[in-house]
Parts: structure tokens; C-alpha cells; sequence
């Protein structure tokens, strides 16, 4: 008896181990290109290219310096941080009325609505480039912020989400609202929204990083580097002839770093975001 | 040392660049103010700050004119935002452009010839200016029509980097032609080492492997173009090509992507690189000091065949300009391909200078650099891209059949078939 | 989900109103009002532009001066359905988003299940996996250019330590799109783990311990406790990780620039080398037309399927 409980006991620490070996091979597998950028960004340009590779970060210090001269970093970032903020802003914004409209409103052309608005995820964004911009100039936001926000603050993603989410909604709830002579708006305000504020964080989330990678767009749309985001500033250390390899190397890690300090502080309540937003995917 | 003596020699040149033009200003008279908008693509290492620099000095001695720069990172994306502000009809005074660029710019009428101005009376080009610059730089000025519709700026070609240590170890003398260049790769091909990598490029990037190949194409005395056809599939072309895919296939040559020939040189593991001359700094970086890196120029061909492309660009001025911004443009490409100016930029940047004139004012810069002038010498007989629209096409097919063949071990003679086949096609097109 | 339990409490002792709810909250009298800024958003950057490009595929068009375009009718389609490069292009996205999504779910899957316990570990494992997400994509595909890289790049140092033959991965027909794959589930997965470690949450503890009281194996557990429990998460991440693939494009222009050959040109990327690099606009935007329909009817049949199987 006892012996077959240690057994079991040796069986489920034995798996725990196991388990807990693989997770740490993922995690190995996944960090180890970033710690292979921390150790280029270290070492220097010759000693990049040697074999075999050089697995140990050197004490380079100088690359961080000569990268942080070589752009204006501070100014990148704070753009970046606002475009990319304000986008979100914009996007929670016409997600919640929209996912509303559509998740708890009843009225003529709902279905034909929904489905329009999930076929503009099919149009393949590229081709939308050169209209796009002639729109911006018409509208005179060339080279400004809003050409950076604007166009990216409606999201079929959040939109859909939001609709999902909206719509499991128990119908007591709303009826007691009704009840308590609450308008739509004040309804969405006070009981939705504050409902729904783990997938809006998981919509956040997602349009943030969007905004954060975008690539094309900013170069093709803004010109000054007051306005322009960090990707500008990287690309300086991929010029048409050559890759400064311990250059951009210590500019990822200076511009991904305070991104992953945020998740550090911020990983619990995204799991709990997710997690209550997946729940409501209810066909 | 000779980082203190490059000191002087830079200042020396600014100097001379400061007093003439300063000179020339006055009696330029003043104009009303104009201001003038230039979309490039230096924006990385030494360009942005010396162009910034030459910028500066030509509104310090050009009252009246102010530029703005536009900077774009690289010359894929400045040619998207060049025909996005096109076709939104808002585009800059004067741009950055390449051959192909500029004639299908022209095509579409949005940009205007320069032959008013380079003949100017007043305002034109020395008569000296001709016999001045480089035969190749001339030529590549012209579209078929025969109209001047560029002016250069950011020129440069391509030379052979080695690794002078390993050269000297094995005892091999540095190649003339291409045959002792094979010969030499191919005896330098052991101990895990190798001869050269390069990057063929993709149907939508070529690279300098695609021209490296279309250099020798030249050497081996084939033709890109003729008549204004492509002529991808000459008896030439495809000897370059099997000349390639035997060093391939004997281990001498490797293919890679993102500038693999800095790479493998800087790594001490192949002994040749070739590559555009603007990529120098790039290469001094990889190597850091740990053997000698010579420059010579590119191997001839079997009856003595010289081969080069050149890279870089011209700048073009855009047709919803108005005449006082045409006139200002025109007053800063001249300036930037004059000897000083030319001088300035290629002693910063590792650009080749314009003319034969600049050379004068950067005596004591090649003589520790002696490569610049190896390289500045090449312009005089390479070739820029075709002025043809398809011809972004055509070169497109060029690096995809060497992908076919080195990547894919297909023969190089119906590898090329192919590609002269699409780009006809592409050449009868529109 | 966790309501106010205060409210819920109080709806519980109401009776239902059926009219009354029609003319409160789900009223749809003011639904486009709601709508419209989300609306003029699209309509403005996204709707209106595309009406554009389905114009322009009639045409022969000439973006640098539209008054040169050329009206071709279904020309530009004509030569797309008879174009090897477009049927190409489709094959290669059809391989391309099956295994990046096929990837993400089961990968994403497999690593939340791994990291779904307590642990420092593992809280250090979610970060290294989730980084990947955060870094610039320009910028990675980069790095990871040299981590292929035959003669110097990691893996293939790996692959000599074990006397294996080198792969030239991003020159070869056969190895590029696999490496494109890994870099883009590298930087993706992240957020797929972390939306299955959210589903992971609410999977129910009790059933879990259940089966294995039962003594059901690891495997059992997870196939008949775990995931039919994950259904709707699954789903979520198929549709959202299709949507993403489907857009791919930066790490395609950094790493192969669709080559080599055609080996790893996307019909999202073909579309870009036709209109912005051979400026054959009206064609290009034919291939933008034809790609929306083939999604579209796609995500149609999609919708079916997972409706019906609901």
C-alpha cells in the first residue's frame, strides 16, 4: 500500500520533472536567438563572423553608445509609444460601439453588416498602399501623426471579439438594465465595457504590437523624423551595403527591453484577459 | 596617424569647396527665395551626415534656396514613395533615381529633361565638363531618346576585395582574368575553405552577386541589351554563367543571402569577395584588422574583356515643379557633381567621385586609399542599368536563372533561355 | 466569466419582458449610428480604396499618370488565370498558412499545456517565449537571416557537430519556406500560448482530476477532458492566426524576397512584386480582387463548417 502511493508519488514527481525539463528546452529554443542578439550586441563587428560561433558576450560595451547616437532613440520611442497608445485608444473605442451594435442590437441587415465587416479582413492590405496615400493627401495628413492612427483605428479583429463577447451576454443582465432605465449607452458605459475589459485587453495587446511592427506604412507616409516611429530608427543599421551587425543588435535589445519590463509587470492580468475573452467565443 | 592625416585631408577639401562657391554666389545675384524638397535614400553610416553637410554649404552659399531632404531608408522603399507621391501628384522638386526608374518616370511624363539646362549659356555646365567626366557616368545620363534626363550623384562600381595574407601564403599573384581567378579560387578552395560567396539575388532584389555575374557577362564580351532588347541568352551569358556554376560546383564559390561575400572574407574563410566599392567601410568592419584586405580591380575577359556594372544613382527633377524650383534643383545637382563637392562625398562615403577633375583635390586621400582610384578609373567603362522600364524585370530573370543554376543545378544555357524568353516578353509588354 | 453577482441576482427575480426588451437596450433604431465610426474608418481607408483597386484591374493602368491608362476589360484577369506564377503563388500560400496555423494551434497547444503549471520556471519560460513577439519583425527576420546562414549560422553549426550535412536554408526550393515558417512561429507563438494558457484557465479543474482519479493517462486526460473544452479557443486562434499569415509580408521581403526561384512567393507577396516592383498596377490589382474572392469564399465554407459542426 504504501509503497504503491510512493510509487505514484515517484510516478507524478518524475512526470513534473519531465514536464518541467521540456519547459525549459522551450524556453531555451525560443530565448536563445535574443541571447544571441544580447551577445552580438556585445561583441564586436569582426567577431561576429567567426566559426565556430561565439556563444559569449564580450564586453563591447561601445556598440550601445554608437548605436544610441546613431538616431534620435528617445524621440522614435515616444512617437511609437504614442501612436501605437493612442491607436489602441481609438481602436477600444469603435470596437465597443461596433462589437455592440452588432453582438446586442437587434435590427434589419445585422447578419449582412457583420459579414461585410469581417470581409474587409480578406482585402489584401498591400494593394491599399497608393490609394491610401493619396487619401492622406488629400486629407492633408501627410507626414503627420493622424496618417499613423487614423487609418489603423477601426479593427475587425476587435470588432469581432467584442460582438462574441456582447453577445454571450445573459439576457437578465441586459433586462435588468432596462429595469433600472438604464439608455444604451450608459448601459455599455457602466456594465458592458467594465464586463469586457479583459478582451479589450487582449484587443489592446494585439493592435499595440501591430502598430509597434508596422513597417511599410510609416516610411511611405510620414517623411520627418519628429513624427516617425522606432522602425526608422533600426533601419539605419541596414543600409544598402552592408548590416551593422552589433549595432542593430544593440538596438533590438534597447528597444524591445522596456516592452518586456511592461509584460513582466503586466503577464498575470494578460492571462486573465485572455482567458476570460477566449471563454466567450461562442459561435 | 592616418586617421590625423585623413583629418587634414577632409578639412583641406572643405576648405576649397568654401571659398570658390562662396565666390560664385555673388555673383549669382539674388533671387527670390525658393525652396526645394530632394527625396534620397542616404540615410545610413557616413551619407546622412555629409550630405547634410554639402546641403548645408550650398544654402550657405546660395541665398535664396532652401532644401529640404527627405531620407528614406532604403531604395526599395524611396522608389515606392516616389511613385506614391506621384500619383498623388505632390512629388518633390528632385529625386534620387535609378535608369529603369527614370524611364518609366519619363514615360509617364513626371519628369523633365535636363538638356536646357546642362547647355545653358548661363547657366550650363562647363564645356571642360564633358571631357571631365567619366565616359560610363555620361553615358548613363541619357534615355533612349537620346535627351539628358539625369545627373549624377552617388556613383560607384565594382572591384575585387582579397584577403592579401591568404593570397600571399599560397603564392598565388593577384588575378587579372577571370581564368586566374578561377585558378586561384579554386587552389584556395581546401582546409574548409573557400573562394568566394555571393548572393544571386532574387526576382524581385538583385544583388551584387546578379551583378558580379553581369559584369562578367561584359568581360566574356556578351551585352545586357541591344537595339533595345534584352540579350540575356548570348553565347557570353551563358559561358559567364557555366563559368560560375563550375566554381560552384567545385566547392570554390557559395551562395548566400545578405551580403555573404563580407562574411565570408571578414571571416578569413574565402580569400575573394566581389563587391560594389560603396561597401568598403562595410568590409573593414567584417575583417577588423585581422589580415590584409587589398582592392584590385575586376578580372578582364579572354580577348582582354572589360566588365563592370555601375551602382548608385542619378537624380532626376520631377514636372510639377515650378520653373524657379527647376532652375534651384538644377543649381544643386550641378553643384553636387562639381569637382569639390564630388570630391567631398566620395573622401566621406566611399562613393566614386563624378569626374576626373576631383580626383585633384583628393590626392593625398587615395594615396591612403588607393583603391578609390582603382574603382573611379573602372567608370569609364562600366555599365549602369539599361534605361528601359523592363529592364527591373530583366534583371529580375538574370538573378532567378542563376538561382536556377547554382541553387538548383539546372543548365545555365536553358536557365537563360528561360529568363530572355520572360524578359522579351516583359520588353514587348507595355 | 464572473458577472456582478448583485445584478445578476436581481435579473434572476425579474420576470422577462419581451417587449420591453425591444424597445430598451437591443432597440437597433440607433445600431448604424454605433456603427459609423468604425464605418467611416473602413470606408475611408480600407472600403473606398479597394472599389479603387477593383476599378483599376479593368485597366492597363499607368499609376504615374492615370490619363495613359489603358482600358482592358477582363484582360488583366485573362492573363492571371493563364499565369503559371499566380497558380504557383497560391500553392505556395496554401503551404505557407497551413503550416504557420496548423503550427501555431498544435505548437501553442503542446507549449501552453507545458507552462500552464506554477512555478518560477515557468514564469521565466513564458517570458522567453513571449519575446519573440515584442521584437521589431524587421529587425529579427534579420538575425534570423544569419542564424541560417550555411557557413557561419547556428543551426548549421549544430548540424556539423553532429556530422550532418549543411543546408543552404534560405537557397534551397526546399528548405526556404520551413525556415520562413520557423522564423514566423517563433515570433508568433507567443501569442497563441498565451491565449491557450487563458483557455487553460477555465478548463475545469475538477473534470481534469476526475479522469485521472480514473486513472486515465496524460494523453487521455487532455484529449477527452482538456480539449473539447478548448473548442471555441481554438477556434479563435485558427481565425486569428489565418488572418495574420495570410498578410504575411515583411519577413518574406527580408529573409527570401520570395525566392528562391518562386519557392516562397505568396500570392500576398506576388501582388507586391507585380504592382511595386514591375509597376504592372492593373494586373496587380487583379491578383488583389481574385485573392479577396478566394478568401472570402474560403471563410464562407469555413463558417459552414464550424457552424454545423456547433
Amino acid at each position: 500500500m504504501t509503497n504503491r502511493a510512493g510509487s505514484a508519488l515517484w510516478r507524478k514527481r518524475s512526470r513534473r520533472f519531465r514536464s518541467g525539463l521540456l519547459a525549459l528546452l522551450v524556453g531555451v529554443v525560443f530565448a536563445f536567438p535574443f541571447y544571441w542578439v544580447v551577445v552580438t550586441s556585445l561583441n564586436s563587428s569582426n567577431s561576429v563572423f567567426q566559426f565556430p560561433p561565439n556563444f559569449l558576450p564580450g564586453g563591447v560595451v561601445g556598440n550601445y553608445g554608437h548605436a544610441w547616437h546613431e538616431a534620435s532613440w528617445v524621440r522614435y520611442f515616444l512617437n511609437t509609444v504614442l501612436i501605437a497608445g493612442s491607436t489602441v485608444a481609438l481602436v477600444l473605442v469603435t470596437s465597443l460601439l461596433a462589437g455592440f451594435a452588432l453582438g446586442v442590437m437587434r435590427f434589419r441587415g445585422r447578419e449582412i453588416a457583420f459579414f461585410l465587416i469581417l470581409s474587409i479582413l480578406m482585402i489584401p492590405k498591400v494593394v491599399l498602399l497608393i490609394p491610401d496615400y493619396i487619401v492622406l493627401k488629400e486629407l492633408h495628413w501627410l507626414d503627420t501623426y493622424w496618417a499613423q492612427i487614423i487609418p489603423w483605428g477601426a479593427s475587425v479583429f476587435g470588432i469581432f471579439l467584442l460582438r462574441q463577447f456582447f453577445g454571450a451576454l445573459p439576457p437578465e443582465l441586459i433586462e435588468a438594465a432596462e429595469l433600472d432605465g438604464a439608455s444604451q449607452l450608459q448601459f455599455l458605459r457602466t456594465i458592458a465595457a467594465p464586463l469586457a475589459r479583459p478582451a479589450l485587453i487582449t484587443i489592446g495587446l494585439y493592435i499595440f504590437i501591430g502598430s509597434w511592427n508596422s513597417f511599410l506604412w510609416p516610411f511611405i507616409m510620414t517623411s520627418s523624423p519628429s513624427v516617425q516611429p522606432i522602425e526608422v530608427g533600426l533601419s539605419t543599421f541596414f543600409g544598402t551595403n552592408g548590416t551593422d551587425w552589433p549595432g542593430l543588435s544593440a538596438a533590438v535589445v534597447f528597444t524591445t527591453l522596456p516592452i518586456m519590463i511592461v509584460f513582466m509587470l503586466s503577464q498575470r492580468r494578460l492571462v486573465a484577459g485572455a482567458s476570460a475573452t477566449t471563454g466567450a467565443m461562442k459561435g | 596617424m592616418s586617421r590625423h592625416r585623413r583629418f587634414i585631408a577632409i578639412a583641406a577639401v572643405f576648405a576649397a569647396v568654401a571659398t570658390p562657391l562662396a565666390a560664385s554666389a555673388a555673383t549669382a545675384g539674388h533671387r527670390a527665395n525658393v525652396t526645394i524638397s530632394f527625396m534620397e535614400a542616404m540615410s545610413s553610416g557616413t551619407q546622412k551626415p555629409t550630405l547634410d553637410d554639402l546641403t548645408q554649404n550650398f544654402e550657405q552659399t546660395h541665398p535664396g534656396i532652401t532644401i529640404d531632404l527627405i531620407a528614406e531608408p532604403n531604395y526599395g522603399i524611396l522608389q515606392q514613395k516616389e511613385q506614391a507621391s506621384i500619383a498623388a501628384g505632390n512629388p518633390p522638386t528632385m529625386g534620387q533615381a535609378y535608369e529603369n526608374w527614370a524611364a518609366g518616370y519619363a514615360d509617364a511624363k513626371a519628369i523633365i529633361p535636363l538638356d536646357n539646362y546642362v547647355n545653358s549659356k548661363t547657366v550650363g555646365v562647363p564645356k571642360t565638363f564633358k571631357s571631365n567626366i567619366w565616359t560610363g557616368v555620361w553615358n548613363d545620363l541619357f534615355l533612349p531618346d537620346g535627351k539628358i534626363w539625369m545627373w549624377p550623384f552617388n556613383k560607384s562600381d565594382y572591384v575585387l576585395f582579397y584577403n592579401a595574407n591568404m593570397l600571399k601564403a599560397a603564392g598565388i599573384s593577384v588575378p587579372t582574368t577571370w581564368a586566374q581567378y578561377a585558378a586561384a579560387e579554386k587552389k584556395l578552395t581546401t582546409g574548409g575553405n573557400w573562394g568566394e560567396s555571393l548572393d544571386t539575388g532574387t526576382l524581385s532584389a538583385p544583388a551584387n552577386g546578379t551583378l558580379e555575374y553581369l559584369s562578367i557577362v561584359k568581360a566574356f564580351g556578351g551585352t545586357w541589351i541591344k537595339n533595345g532588347k534584352p540579350t540575356l541568352d548570348t553565347k557570353a551569358a551563358v559561358q559567364a554563367l557555366q563559368f560560375l556554376a563550375d566554381l560552384k560546383g567545385q566547392g570554390a564559390l557559395q551562395v548566400g543571402t545578405n551580403y555573404p561575400e563580407q562574411t565570408a572574407l571578414g571571416a578569413g574563410r574565402s580569400a575573394f569577395a566581389v563587391s560594389s566599392i560603396a561597401g568598403y567601410p562595410y568590409m573593414l568592419a567584417a575583417v577588423g584588422g585581422k589580415f590584409s584586405m587589398q582592392v584590385a580591380p575586376l578580372p578582364a575577359g579572354p580577348n582582354g574583356g572589360e566588365g563592370n556594372a555601375m551602382a548608385g544613382t542619378n537624380i532626376v527633377i520631377f514636372s510639377q515643379a515650378n520653373a524657379a524650383q527647376r532652375a534651384a534643383a538644377w543649381q544643386f545637382m550641378k553643384y553636387l557633381s562639381s569637382p569639390h563637392a564630388t570630391a567631398y562625398w566620395a573622401i566621406k562615403t566611399g562613393y566614386l567621385p563624378v569626374t576626373k577633375s576631383a580626383l585633384v583635390y583628393m590626392k593625398s586621400y587615395i594615396a591612403t586609399h588607393p583603391y578609390q582610384k582603382i574603382a573611379a578609373q573602372a567608370l569609364q567603362y562600366a555599365g549602369g542599368n539599361p534605361p528601359y522600364a523592363w529592364w527591373t524585370q530583366a534583371e529580375g530573370y538574370v538573378a532567378e536563372a542563376m538561382q536556377a543554376v547554382l541553387d538548383n543545378g539546372a543548365s545555365p544555357a536553358s536557365a537563360l533561355a528561360t529568363a530572355q524568353q520572360k524578359a522579351m516578353q516583359a520588353a514587348s509588354g507595355s | 466569466m464572473s458577472l456582478d453577482s448583485t445584478l445578476t441576482a436581481r435579473a434572476l427575480g425579474i420576470s422577462r419582458s419581451r417587449a420591453r426588451s425591444r424597445a430598451g437596450i437591443r432597440n437597433g433604431r440607433l445600431a448604424f449610428l454605433y456603427l459609423s465610426p468604425a464605418l467611416l474608418v473602413f470606408l475611408v481607408f480600407t472600403i473606398g480604396p479597394a472599389l479603387f483597386v477593383l476599378y483599376i484591374s479593368f485597366f492597363n493602368w499607368n499609376l504615374l499618370n492615370p490619363s495613359l491608362s489603358r482600358f482592358v476589360g477582363g484582360g488583366n484577369y485573362a492573363a492571371l488565370l493563364h499565369s503559371s506564377d499566380f497558380w504557383n503563388s497560391i500553392v505556395t500560400s496554401v503551404y505557407f498558412v497551413g503550416a504557420t496555423v496548423g503550427g501555431s494551434t498544435v505548437l501553442g497547444l503542446g507549449i501552453a499545456l507545458l507552462l500552464s503549471q506554477r512555478g518560477l520556471v515557468r514564469r521565466i519560460v513564458r517570458l522567453a517565449v513571449l519575446t519573440p513577439y515584442f521584437t521589431p519583425l524587421v529587425a529579427t527576420s534579420i538575425v534570423w537571416v544569419w542564424i541560417f546562414n550555411p557557413q557561419f549560422g547556428l543551426i548549421d553549426s549544430v548540424l556539423k557537430l553532429l556530422h550532418l550535412p549543411e543546408v543552404g536554408w534560405l537557397q534551397s526550393t526546399t528548405w526556404a519556406m520551413p525556415a520562413l515558417i520557423v522564423y514566423t512561429l517563433w515570433h508568433d507563438l507567443g501569442f497563441t500560448v498565451i491565449i491557450f494558457l487563458a483557455g487553460l484557465a477555465t478548463v475545469s479543474g475538477e473534470l481534469r482530476e476526475a479522469a485521472r482519479v480514473d486513472g486515465a493517462s496524460y494523453w487521455h486526460e487532455v484529449r477527452d477532458v482538456v480539449l473539447p473544452q478548448l473548442m471555441n479557443t481554438t477556434l479563435f486562434v485558427i481565425v486569428i492566426t489565418t488572418i495574420d499569415s495570410l498578410q504575411a509580408f515583411t519577413q518574406i521581403y527580408t529573409m527570401t524576397g520570395g525566392g528562391p526561384l518562386s519557392a516562397t512567393t505568396t500570392t500576398g507577396f506576388l501582388l507586391y512584386q507585380q504592382s511595386f516592383v514591375f509597376y504592372k498596377t492593373g494586373f496587380g490589382a487583379a491578383i488583389a480582387v481574385v485573392l479577396f474572392v478566394v478568401i472570402a469564399l474560403f471563410t464562407l465554407a469555413q463558417l459552414r463548417l464550424s457552424r454545423r459542426a456547433a
